[in-house]
């Protein structure tokens, strides 16, 4: 009886492992909980807000938290040399924007974190390239120590290394934020399945706005 | 009872093992894993290319240029290219550490799998191409 149970749990554990797909969820979770505790001593739960910077896009136009806000937008880092992740990162994000291509509450913000080489130029003749609207997916320019520091409070990698391929270790995350610049979901942003729960959870916060 | 025990058993190991096979059981090609490694994430898996990344799939270029092949795949390219009628200026970077051998296969499958000429590469061809970069 037990090894008939057994066969049993190792046909599931199978047929799940290929089952796993994307799902719609009803509701996304806030990530970046911080608890605080206030003046009188009571404890409260505070949720990270990513709200202050100032960078140029590829048009040199400033772009700070207000350019975003009420928005849903997708965060990631890169640079436009990057000979490893960045191409697939760069076309699975593509595949997003072309999703909601002219769907003004969805933005999409790029940072490179070569700020030394992608100068404003490189970054418009990139986005020339993808032929994608400066106006929906914003190529990010900044000093190179605020857009690390942005990276950290994302709280995903970015670093130069000489001994990585092109110079620099960041992370390939998808970072997806709501209208308050809360974080609401992290995905591998070379793993087609893990975008494919992106779009959905896209949807599925531009259906909570509708409410 | 026993006999039952020993079919079950026999059942789960050729479940386990047929997973495993279909995982590592495809025999390697070695210019496959070259350009896995090292071209696809730009030149994509079947070759297409993408934006700024030129294809190599029934590309002219790549028919055009077979003797500068191994030196691009080496030391990278940083000059504007045309490809099937399109203007290229993302620079390629080089890949130092790939051996001639590693080339020679890597050229035989790009060859093999996304051109139509036929081309092959010996090892010598190789050689005499890497020792003759202009690029270096």
């Amino acid at each position: 009886m037990n090894s008939k149970l057994f066969t049993i749990a190792i046909m599931l554990l199978v047929s799940s492992a290929c089952m796993k797909g994307p799902e719609s969820r009803e509701e996304l979770p806030v990530l970046g909980a911080e608890e605080v505790v206030s003046e009188e001593g009571t404890i409260d739960t505070v949720y990270r807000s990513i709200n202050q910077f100032e960078l140029r896009n590829q048009d040199g136009e400033v772009i700070t938290a207000a350019t975003v806000k009420g928005k849903i937008y997708v965060v990631d880092f890169f640079f436009t040399s990057c000979p490893t992740i960045c191409p697939k990162m760069t076309k699975q994000m593509h595949r997003v924007y072309q999703e909601f291509e002219g769907n003004e509450n969805v933005l999409f913000l790029s940072h490179t974190i070569d700020t030394r080489h992608d100068s404003i130029p490189v970054l418009k003749a990139y986005s020339e390239k993808l032929e994608v609207s400066s106006n929906q997916w914003h190529f990010l320019h900044g000093e190179r120590d605020p857009v690390y520091d942005l990276a950290e409070q994302y709280m995903v990698s970015a670093m130069e290394d000489e001994t990585a391929p092109g110079g620099y270790i960041h992370s390939g995350a998808f970072i997806l934020m709501d209208g308050e610049h809360r974080i609401r979901g992290y995905y591998d942003g070379v793993l087609p399945e893990d975008v494919d729960q992106l779009m959905l959870d896209i949807e599925t916060l531009l259906a909570s706005y509708e409410k | 009872m026993k006999s039952r025990l020993l079919v079950i058993a026999g059942i789960v190991v050729i479940i386990i093992s047929v997973l495993v096979l279909r995982t590592c059981s495809t025999p390697a090609n070695k210019g496959k894993l070259v350009y896995e490694q090292h071209c696809a994430n730009c030149h994509g898996d079947k070759g297409e290319g993408f934006a700024m990344y030129p294809p190599l799939s029934n590309a002219d270029y790549l028919e055009e240029h077979p003797d500068a092949f191994s030196c691009i795949v080496q030391y990278g390219l940083n000059k504007e290219i045309t490809v099937n009628g399109k203007v290229y200026d993302q620079a390629m970077p080089a890949n130092l550490d790939l051996s001639a051998t590693d080339i020679t296969n890597l050229a035989n499958y790009v060859y093999g799998t996304f051109s139509k000429s036929g081309k092959t590469f010996t090892q010598e061809e190789i050689n005499e191409q890497l020792e003759n970069c202009q690029l270096r």
